[in-house]
């Protein structure tokens, strides 16, 4: 399939303006802050520390100085009356909708170990609301299961059968497991592809936590088809569901400065935009034929498997001459964010890790230059920690220096115009997105009111002076670590709160990180008391992570802000329909009974012998051999006997797996755990056959009923 | 425990064996989501036949195995006219048979052999366990990315420094070093 426009790559004048304008700006006033410390350091003779550097925070700055442009010119297109003429939205206004003809559209969920209950869940309203658009017929749902845990395999199974059921959508609604989870998420897309790719036109990819509304889908598709030449179009999710101190104050902060962020990357990247991997449209077929990953040169983690595949994926299509896009107006489309620091450092290592393997890709032949710059701002995005690590350190050496010597470093009045210009460019944004808002009562009101929204925002910077450095020394060591040979593990990702941090996991993950901020800060204060006092928020920061971790990772402080009416976003106070009902399904469906303590732990299994309609649904869901393979039958033998009279404990949690993959084994396992005397079978499997009848008559379903 | 009426009287077996039949055929059709205690005692009954020819059975077994037979004949015989294969017959029509509400709306009906209402037997038959639409298979390959000079010789770098491990450690020795040494210099100086 080729572009319809052959002058596809031909830049739109204005965009080609507003490139020039941007680039100008970034360079004008990066060199210009680089100039002005090279001047500072010039007064007093430049010395090697100096010459060391200037490097370091030229880099630094032009990273400070990216963001403050795009925030500033996001700022400027938001306030415009005129919205912007370039933007994706304007090819379709409202009242030519309803006159561009749907298509057929996949929505895909590809999901790993997750809670079942919110995947089904959230699918059933994104079904409901389609519903309601009176357009559903276009859409069918794939959940793509890429789980290796047992109970979340069984669970996600008996969840489909059960939302089939209840929602009468057997046909429209699909489930697939896949067997060996080759190349995780980007694989198990490219398995939908291979498979069913050519039944659709477009595939709408959703991760386990998305949610859209149905016109939200409905109009990503009819813009699709408004505009033939896009490839990828993708929205702007908005975070929902925080519970925890740090997801709610993630939650208001994206809220709040998001847009400006995004409407600025939007101005000059154009069509050349940005894929995040979900909550976006697809033009599959181009997607089949262009966008198949290769592997990169080398091994895991710098080499091999691509893991951060978006971006990729993005820049490929382009490269076959079609359009990425923000659709940044398209309102219902929402995501959730990690409750925890922990949660968020791990999410962060793997992006950490995806990031850095696009080195290879920079110089790479065929990519648009804003796509090169993408790859390269994700790579700048992780190294800039250890380069502000090293320029810290660099300046705790230059404070000492001058402690020694003070006739040699007289203090300039340079230092405090770029100090003033560093704190400019990290505020000015802020304090002008809260200006608008506190001018505007409608805004305002989408926070909690003037007064609230004031205080959340004044709280907010405090909470990110803490959260900064320890960003900084971890990213440091992510980037470290992968250089050196350490890859990640494929994690399913936490997304909800726990009633009580775990202790032990805060300690043993930050008491270096405390210990190192101890030492660092008692070190500056020894050596150059003044110095320690500009170092203190960094120090401050490292020192406390682990109350920090521990404060705004439990769900009470959050609900406490809740009550208090702070960080409030318009998600929380004028929830739309979609998140209003996904709330109160959820809280039905959690509500529901919790197996025996001894069962909880292979209640997927348990359910799979003991019940007969699960075992009869995975049992059918599995290709029935017809001929047992004779080299496996043996160790299934065993495995099953061992089963049996010992119960699960005595199987690793692999061989459970293997098992249940095994058809002939798990008829044979519900034919006699049921038939076995009791004398002949695990008490566990006793207890299983007494305590599954008190959880019926209902099936047991993640679902809300 | 709940214990046998006076309606059944095995002559082989003990009490306590014939309890536990009880009990676990019970809990076997409660796992159906069905609570009829006829059916029960009519698969007893049958089980007890079986047990005068084979005393050293276990009740149980024969009592459950009983009730597993007369569930997988009646779900074949409902699901005859459904256009499965054999070897999936009878889970298919388990799930039909919950997918149709069976356990909730006919009950009484479970493991009949006559007068089943059509509602049931053509709603068991018509229900399919479509997980996926039909396959049309497209070929999406991975596409070569030319990139370039460098990674080349990156690759090539990384390569030598997997395989040396030693070459590996002296170099990030090296580079620590040289930052601990700089840092000594220029204070001394």
């Amino acid at each position: 399939m080729s572009p319809v426009d052959p002058d596809i790559f031909r830049i739109h004048p204005r965009l080609q303006r507003r490139r020039i304008t941007y680039f100008t700006l970034v360079y004008v006033i990066a060199t210009s802050g680089v100039a002005l410390l090279l001047h500072a350091f010039m007064k007093d003779g430049l010395m090697v520390l100096e010459m060391a550097m200037l490097p370091v925070f030229a880099v630094l700055f032009y990273q400070l100085t990216f963001a403050f442009v795009t925030a500033v010119l996001g700022w400027m297109v938001l306030v415009r009356e005129k919205s912007d003429p370039l933007r994706i939205g304007k090819t379709l206004p409202a009242d030519e909708e309803d006159s561009v003809p749907l298509a057929s559209t996949a929505i895909t969920i590809p999901i790993y170990n997750e809670d079942a209950t919110r995947v089904f869940e959230g699918l059933r309203i994104m079904f409901r609301s389609l519903e309601k658009t009176g357009h559903l017929s276009h859409f069918d749902f794939f959940i793509l299961s890429d789980s290796d845990d047992a109970n979340r395999w069984v669970e996600e199974e008996v969840a489909w059968l059960e939302l089939c059921k209840q929602l009468n959508a057997f046909g429209r609604i699909f489930y697939r497991k896949r067997r060996q989870a080759i190349n995780r998420k980007s694989g198990n897309i490219g398995d939908f592809c291979r498979r069913w790719g050519r039944r659709y036109r477009y595939m709408i990819v959703l991760d386990a936590d998305s949610l859209m509304g149905g016109a939200a889908l409905v109009r990503m598709v009819r813009l699709m088809e408004r505009n033939p030449i896009v490839g990828i179009m993708q929205t702007l999710p908005k975070l929902i569901h925080a519970d925890t101190l740090f997801g709610r104050v993630f939650q208001f902060s994206t809220r709040l400065y998001g847009p400006i962020f995004a409407a600025g990357m939007d101005y000059w990247q154009g069509r050349d935009g940005s894929f995040w991997g979900h909550n976006a449209i697809v033009r599959l077929q181009p997607f089949i034929e262009h966008c198949g990953l290769p592997e990169l040169p080398g091994k895991e983690p710098l080499g091999g498997r691509i893991l951060s595949h978006d971006y990729v994926e993005a820049a490929l299509m382009r490269k076959a001459g079609f359009q990425v896009c923000l659709a940044a107006e398209i309102e219902e489309s929402y995501e959730e964010g990690p409750p925890t620091l922990i949660d968020h450092l791990k999410r962060d290592r793997r992006w950490c890790q995806g990031n850095l393997q696009h080195m290879f890709l920079l110089s790479a032949k065929g990519w648009s230059g804003v796509h090169r710059l993408a790859f390269y701002h994700g790579i700048l995005n992780y190294l800039v920690s250890p380069i502000w690590f090293l320029f810290l350190i660099m300046g705790t050496f230059y404070a000492i220096t001058a402690a020694q010597f003070p006739e040699a470093f007289r203090p300039q009045p340079h230092y405090l115009i770029l100090l003033g210009v560093v704190v400019c460019f990290l505020f000015l944004p802020k304090v002008a997105v809260n200006l608008r808002a506190l001018l505007d009562p409608e805004q305002s009101a989408r926070f909690g009111g003037r007064a609230k929204l004031f205080v959340s925002a004044v709280l907010e910077i405090p909470f990110f002076t803490l959260l900064a450095p320890v960003l900084m020394v971890a990213h440091s060591r992510f980037v470290v670590l992968t250089v050196l040979g350490q890859g990640v593990r494929w994690a399913t990702q936490s997304r909800r709160a726990v009633d009580e941090v775990d202790w032990r996991e805060a300690i043993i993950t930050f008491y270096k990180v405390s210990l190192f901020g101890l030492g660092w800060g008692l070190s500056a204060f020894y050596l150059n008391p003044g110095y320690f006092v500009w170092l203190s928020p960094v120090v401050i920061g490292l020192t406390l992570s682990i109350p920090f971790h521990i404060l705004s990772g439990g769900a009470r402080l959050g609900a406490l802000t809740r009550q208090m009416g702070l960080f409030l976003t318009n998600e929380e106070l004028n929830a739309p329909w979609v998140i209003k009902q996904l709330d109160e399904n959820l809280g039905k469906a959690y509500r529901r009974q919790v197996p025996h303590e001894t069962l909880r732990k292979h209640y997927g299994l348990l359910q799979v012998i003991i019940d007969p309609y699960t075992n009869a649904l995975h049992v059918s869901l599995l290709r029935l051999r017809t001929r047992p393979v004779p080299e496996s039958q043996e160790f299934f033998e065993e495995m099953r006997a061992l089963l049996l009279e010992k119960g699960p404990d005595a199987l690793e949690p692999k061989d459970i797996v293997s098992l249940m993959y095994h058809p002939e084994s798990l008829l044979w396992l519900n034919d006699h755990v049921w038939s076995s005397p009791a004398a002949q079978i695990a008490p566990w499997w006793r207890l299983a056959m007494r305590q599954y009848n008190l959880l019926t008559p209902e099936p047991i379903t993640p679902l809300y009923r | 425990m709940e214990t046998l009426t006076n309606s059944f009287s095995p002559t082989t077996g003990t009490k306590e064996e014939w309890n536990e039949a009880f009990s676990r055929v019970d809990d076997f059709f409660r796992a159906h989501r069905v609570r009829q205690t006829f059916l029960i005692l009519e698969i007893l009954r049958s089980a007890a036949e079986k047990h005068k020819n084979s005393p050293g059975e276990s009740p149980t077994r024969l009592a459950v195995k009983e009730a597993q037979e007369q569930i997988d004949t009646w779900v074949k015989g409902i699901m005859a006219g459904s256009g499965e294969s054999d070897v999936r017959k009878v889970p298919m029509g388990l799930v039909a048979f919950l997918l149709c509400d069976g356990p909730r709306k006919f009950p009484e009906y479970f493991l009949g052999r006559s007068n089943l209402p059509s509602e049931l037997v053509d709603g068991m038959r018509q229900r399919s366990l479509e997980a996926g639409p039909d396959l049309e298979v497209s070929s999406m390959v991975p596409r070569p990315i030319d990139l370039g000079l460098l990674p080349e010789v990156a690759d090539d770098t990384w390569e030598f420094l997997q395989r040396n491990p030693m070459v590996r450690m002296f170099l990030v020795w090296t580079f620590f070093l040289a930052i601990v040494i700089g840092g000594l210099v220029y204070f001394i100086n």
